[in-house]
């Protein structure tokens, strides 16, 4: 990628009521840190909501820590496509290790999906991104950025059972029809295109501007439209795509496209899965979704900007999951979740002689994010798995204690090691490193991983 | 925005999407079976999302 990105998980729990305190998300964030030592847990408080102990850095870089009563691991940063996909995907295992190891795996279930069905509660899958401060957000390229996002769901959406509804000032009317199952778990919570705020007026585009760097230098986009994937190929695919939007928009090359209205758009091509995803342009004239993701396809393979091998393998896969959405959809199980999940409770309701009204679907569309293998439905599906889906560059590395070697990450897990060794008190960050007394460590070059900018460090004892 | 649901096709039917253009479709791709997923799937506590409430995050 010619860029960074990450992503970070909030993780739904599903224990039994008897179990009490302290929860299970805190059992097993105390069992990662102070039996696993996967990380050094903050000594400070973050924020008024994050206090000393709520979580801290892990040594592959990323983090682990608690958010609104949510178990959340978030990745380090990650240059390459594959990294990102593992990193990801290492946030499971750590969960699930480490239920296992308390010996609550058979009662206690982590659920990465984004909603309860019955509580219209929703948590998130964020995804981060860097950019280049002097990247051209003029109003054409954010309207069009507005268009991949609300038409990419068609790609990246996890699916889900049902409809949530919200007050009408949210154009959240009823559907004339029943909406059964729609393609995107986030869809019916995304309210605006654009706004600061995380947890109410959630957007399309995350307008905080906090890069986590040199502010001179670097923005970062958050976003938090996105969907929990568990497929491998639909998280590349995710990343992917919208990281060679993001190149298109730095080159000032984006087609010329703008929605009518984006958020509406995007919850009604949801609502449809077997629609014809058409999307109103501004201009009056109506594309569908594919129509609109193959033009930026094709702006991304016009010259304008520079193709490595995770985009070559973006715009392969990309291609072929338009032209199999147009002509093929069965040739994407296994690759795409809402696809493949329809696909498994299709299989579902026709083998019980059941209703799309039944809530055991709903217990189903939990199962579909389990993260306990015994019980995941995609561990019966072939060919799923990161190592069979020929992204380039997947490293031998063990992604949950060792840290990507081509960015910051790497120097911080490199620091984490050096205070442990040499027993230094410390407060960590994504851009800085405070350690002993007054001491500082700047990272705010994400893409740097000189050791040179540990000298500091090296020769610092406690 | 124009009503998108197709009249003659239920939400949650089949996945199959038709041919634009009434053109010729491609091969056939041979679908996954799915027996022993169904039998892991009949197993599912039908009343489990019922005990999954989870507070609202990000």
């Amino acid at each position: 990628m010619n860029r960074l990105a990450g992503i970070e998980t909030e993780y739904g729990c599903l224990a039994p009521e008897s179990f009490g305190l302290p929860t299970v998300p805190i059992r097993v964030r105390d069992h990662a840190f102070k039996k696993k030592k996967l990380g050094l847990i903050d000594l400070h408080d973050r924020d008024y909501d994050e206090p000393a102990g709520n979580g801290g850095f892990l040594f592959n870089g990323g983090r682990l820590y608690l958010d609104m009563g949510h178990l959340e691991y978030c990745t380090p940063e990650c240059k390459n496509l594959a990294d990102v996909v593992a990193y990801e995907h290492v946030g499971n295992c750590i969960l699930q290790q480490s239920t296992q190891d308390l010996g609550l795996d058979n009662d206690v279930f982590f659920i990465k999906n984004n909603i309860d069905h019955y509580t219209s509660a929703t948590f998130g899958c964020h995804e981060n991104y860097s950019l280049r401060r002097d990247a051209p957000l003029a109003q054409k390229n954010i309207d069009s950025l507005l268009a991949f996002l609300s038409a990419r769901i068609v790609l990246v959406g996890a699916g889900r059972v049902g409809v949530t509804l919200a007050p009408r000032r949210y154009h959240k009317v009823d559907d004339t029809e029943p909406v059964h199952y729609q393609i995107s778990q986030r869809a019916d919570f995304i309210q605006t295109d654009i706004y600061e705020w995380v947890q109410f007026n959630r957007a399309l585009i995350n307008a905080r501007d906090e890069p986590l760097a040199d502010y001179r230098r670097f923005r970062r986009l958050h976003l938090l439209l996105g969907d929990s994937n568990m497929l491998a190929y639909t998280n590349a695919l995710k990343i992917g795509t919208t990281s060679l939007v993001l190149d298109l928009l730095e080159a000032n090359a984006l087609p010329k496209l703008s929605l009518a209205n984006p958020v509406i758009a995007m919850r009604q091509i949801s609502h449809h899965p077997n629609g014809n995803w058409m999307m109103k342009l501004h201009d009056g004239r109506e594309w569908t979704a594919l129509d609109l993701l193959e033009e930026f396809h094709r702006a991304a393979t016009s010259g304008a900007i520079f193709l490595d091998d995770d985009a070559h393998w973006v715009l392969k896969e990309w291609e072929f999951c338009v032209q199999s959405l147009r002509h093929q959809r069965d040739a994407l199980i296994g690759k795409l979740d809402w696809v493949t999940k329809h696909f498994l409770l299709s299989s579902f309701v026709e083998s019980q002689k059941i209703e799309w009204t039944d809530p055991w679907l709903e217990s189903l569309d939990l199962e579909y994010h389990q993260l306990n293998p015994k019980r995941s439905l995609l561990a019966g599906l072939p060919g799923t798995a990161l190592d069979k889906i020929s992204l380039p560059e997947l490293a031998k590395r063990d992604y949950q204690v060792q840290p990507p070697i081509n960015t910051r990450a790497f120097l911080r897990s490199e620091a984490m090691h050096m205070i442990v060794q040499k027993k230094l008190p410390y407060v960590l960050d994504w851009d800085l490193i405070y350690i002993g007394e007054g001491r500082q460590i700047q990272l705010d070059d994400p893409y740097s991983s000189d050791l040179s900018t540990l000298k500091d460090l090296t020769h610092f004892q406690g | 925005m124009p009503d998108q649901g197709q009249k003659n096709r239920p939400s949650g039917g089949p996945t199959e999407p038709p041919s634009p253009g009434g053109g010729p479709h491609s091969p056939k791709v041979e679908r996954p079976s799915v027996d022993d997923l169904l039998k892991r799937m009949r197993k599912v506590d039908p009343d489990q999302a019922k005990r999954y409430r989870q507070r609202t995050g990000e």
